[in-house]
């Protein structure tokens, strides 16, 4: 078969403009991994539903989401870290930055792109930095709030607490509220419960970078929650456990009207009680309260072969649409703040918004030590003598500060 | 066994599972011509060694890989701070150092772990032995309790201590209802008291494990010869010196077997203060490999937890060693 002279240029030009047209703007198709925490299918169902729609807008990308239970999570990630196996993205809680920080990139010099990072609650961004490194871009975050029983309250006779009340009404209306086996407050050793309180009276766990467990402010906000168990009597003794959240467990369940937890808890504590659920914020004492705060956010690692992509991926699994998605899933109490009108109209809980707006004007974003995992595991573990008064709050913190130096 | 025997074998007819082999042979022994029969034997000692290799290959490599591997591994990784992301940095004796010396609470969860050992072991061979003879006596149903007796142990340790963790409740929990109808008191606070967290472990583990060793207990005790019984009672032995005199010497095989299995297992015991107490109150409750695991998985010290893991392995070894030794006194072979 012959081929005419001007065919063969047209050819050659066709396949010339081609070429042109793939290194202009066509990219191969790439897939990448995403690993973040789920313990439940409904979580799961959540994540891959964000990773269909980094898709859906980027058709060259393909993100294969990979699930672990949270108490895994962090593990899974470091082995696979030892491996040289890591997902391209990975979720990153702030609390974690000091144990594995080393593993992501720096994403400052993307963030003009794709998303504006001002429209995110600077608290959480924050958090998510390390030695001025953005190395995450929330999607969720939440202060430590208090959780009360709105039932119990009525039947009590008292009035719901609200925000920036103190710490001589909780204590009165915990009082009241502790009759017929159920008690008005219920806490253990693990930090998140009581530093709030530690925060409020003016002290800090943390000095120069490193635990300070057992200075004198630790050791007089520890025993003023402990005393609430052994003197007061308005919180229960705590038993030794393997188990995550007693507090989460004893409030639900209707044995104790309060205890402090963090807003992602609140749509699935709703959807499990059988009474009606306030929130309000930490008391305060002498005028001040400051509570502590977390929040999670997706990061590149450094193995990742495709950042740009990544960063596409990212852009869309925290970008508006992804925000407006996650705050309907009640997944998590969004960090894009246009999110977050909605994420309250979805949770309508009374007290939500005041409580969790009143509480990040005075937020301490809870900067941790590396280990503080350890940390805040041994808090609980040992927390449990002084909560039954087998061992005094003092001797706790430093036993542990002893084991974590 | 036809394997391991082919020089003996080879003139005779194939057994089941020999066809091949004794094919591979002939075909070998025709190759190498006037000399069939030495050559098959050879041929076919490579054949049946080749064959053996190759029936044992997914086990051995699986062996090789996940058992002996990751045992020299975490030996290498004891001598080194190995952090999971960063660089290790070689230590030498440095962790055994830090673990026997310098660390606060290494020696107090020795203390805890031997404290399970021994009420974990002395409660548990009591209870089995006691109801071995119960079951191997005239009792309707035996089968039945048997298998209601074995049954924790078919069930997951994890799920058992999630169970208990609910009768160990503290004020409303089944155990301490029981207590407040028998005594007008609730009792100790099981799991929320470092006096009384231990016992509660070992209580849920006697209740989990003693199944095991009561089933060889059982089977030990049905294989003592009838006739000694027999002989004991016309000469007017009651029940207790039977049992003295006749069932617990010959026991003492089992009883041997079943110590040293228990308390090896026991020095590793990890899942149920994991679940049931997560170590506490305070280090209460804390043995050796939970100390390991905390060690490993919350600091991410792997070097610090193969050491301790080494540590464990030697101390087993030595406790096992002693036993051997010291069961010329007392264990009965007759």
């Amino acid at each position: 078969m012959k081929i005419s002279r001007s065919a063969r240029v047209t050819l050659g030009a066709s396949v010339l403009a081609l070429l042109a047209s793939s290194s202009a703007g066509f990219t191969a198709p790439v897939t990448l991994r995403w690993a973040m925490s789920a313990d439940s299918q409904a979580e799961i169902g959540v994540w891959q539903h964000l990773a269909d729609m980094v898709h859906a807008k980027y058709p060259d990308i393909t993100v294969t989401f990979e699930s672990t239970a949270f108490s895994d999570y962090y593990n899974k990630l470091v082995t696979e870290a030892a491996a040289d196996d890591l997902p391209c993205i990975a979720g990153l809680q702030a609390q974690r930055i000091p144990d594995v920080g080393s593993i992501f990139i720096d994403l400052s010099s993307k963030l003009g792109s794709g998303l504006n990072i001002g429209e995110y609650q600077s608290s959480i961004v924050d958090g998510l930095k390390q030695d001025g490194k953005q190395l995450a871009i929330p999607y969720d975050l939440g202060p430590y709030v208090v959780y009360y029983n709105k039932t119990m309250f009525k039947a009590a006779g008292l009035a719901l607490p609200k925000p920036g009340w103190t710490s001589e009404e909780f204590l009165a209306d915990a009082k009241k509220l502790t009759a017929d086996g159920h008690h008005g407050f219920v806490a253990d050793g693990t930090p998140d419960m009581w530093l709030p309180f530690v925060l409020s009276i003016g002290g800090d766990y943390m000095k120069d970078g490193a635990p300070d467990l057992d200075n004198a402010k630790m050791v007089q906000g520890f025993t003023w929650v402990t005393d609430l168990a052994t003197k007061e009597k308005v919180a229960p003794q705590i038993p030794a456990t393997g188990a995550s959240n007693y507090p989460a467990d004893q409030f639900r369940n209707g044995n104790a009207a309060m205890y402090i937890d963090g807003p992602w808890q609140l749509i699935n504590a709703k959807q499990n009680v059988k009474f009606d659920i306030g929130l309000t914020t930490v008391p305060s004492f002498g005028g001040k309260s400051v509570t502590t705060m977390s929040g999670t956010g997706f990061g590149i690692t450094k193995s990742c072969q495709d950042p740009d992509a990544a960063w596409k991926a990212i852009s869309v699994i925290v970008g508006p649409e992804g925000q407006n998605y996650i705050a309907k899933a009640g997944r998590g109490f969004p960090a894009y703040k246009a999110a977050q009108t909605y994420w309250y109209s979805v949770a309508d809980v009374d007290g939500a918004k005041g409580a969790i707006d009143t509480a990040l004007a005075t937020v301490n974003v809870y900067k941790t030590t590396p280990k503080w995992n350890r940390i805040a595991a041994l808090l609980q573990q040992y927390g449990v003598e002084a909560f039954n008064g087998s061992s005094s709050p003092q001797a706790v913190l430093t036993e542990v500060q002893n084991q974590v130096e | 066994m036809s394997a391991t025997i082919p020089l003996t074998k080879h003139e005779a007819v194939p057994g089941p599972g020999e066809h091949e082999a004794a094919g591979a042979t002939e075909h070998s022994g025709t190759h190498a011509g006037n000399r069939p029969k030495r050559s098959s034997r050879k041929g076919g000692r490579g054949g049946e060694t080749l064959a053996a290799l190759a029936f044992l290959a997914p086990n051995l490599v699986g062996f090789l890989c996940f058992t002996v591997l990751p045992i020299v591994a975490s030996l290498v990784l004891s001598f080194y701070e190995w952090p999971i992301i960063g660089t290790p940095v070689f230590k030498g004796l440095g962790n055994f150092v830090k673990l026997f010396t310098r660390d606060v609470v290494f020696w107090r969860i020795v203390g805890h772990t031997l404290h399970f050992v021994v009420g974990y072991l002395i409660l548990n061979l009591l209870i089995s032995i006691g109801i071995a003879v119960w079951l191997t006596g005239r009792v309707p149903a035996k089968g039945f309790f048997r298998f209601v007796f074995f049954l924790p142990v078919l069930s997951p340790m994890v799920a058992n201590a999630v169970v208990w963790r609910l009768l160990f409740a503290y004020p409303d929990g089944l155990i301490v209802a029981v207590f407040r109808m028998l005594t007008g008191s609730p009792g100790p606070n099981w799991l929320g008291s470092p006096d009384w967290s231990m016992s509660a472990l070992i209580i849920m583990s006697v209740w989990a494990g003693f199944g095991y060793n009561m089933i060889i207990f059982v089977a030990g005790i049905e294989g003592i010869p009838k006739p000694l019984y027999e002989a004991a009672r016309l000469d007017g032995a009651g029940p207790w010196v039977r049992f003295r005199h006749i069932t617990l010497p010959l026991l003492t095989p089992s009883i041997f077997f079943a110590t040293v299995m228990t308390l090896i297992s026991s020095l590793q015991v990890f899942a149920q203060p994991y679940i049931l107490t997560g170590g506490g109150p305070g280090s209460s409750t804390t043995t050796i490999v939970y100390y390991l695991y905390q060690n490993g998985f919350q600091n991410y010290e792997m070097g610090y937890a193969s050491a301790i893991a080494w540590s464990l392995f030697i101390l087993i070894m030595g406790v096992t060693a002693v036993q051997f030794w010291f069961q010329k006194k007392w264990v009965h072979y007759e």
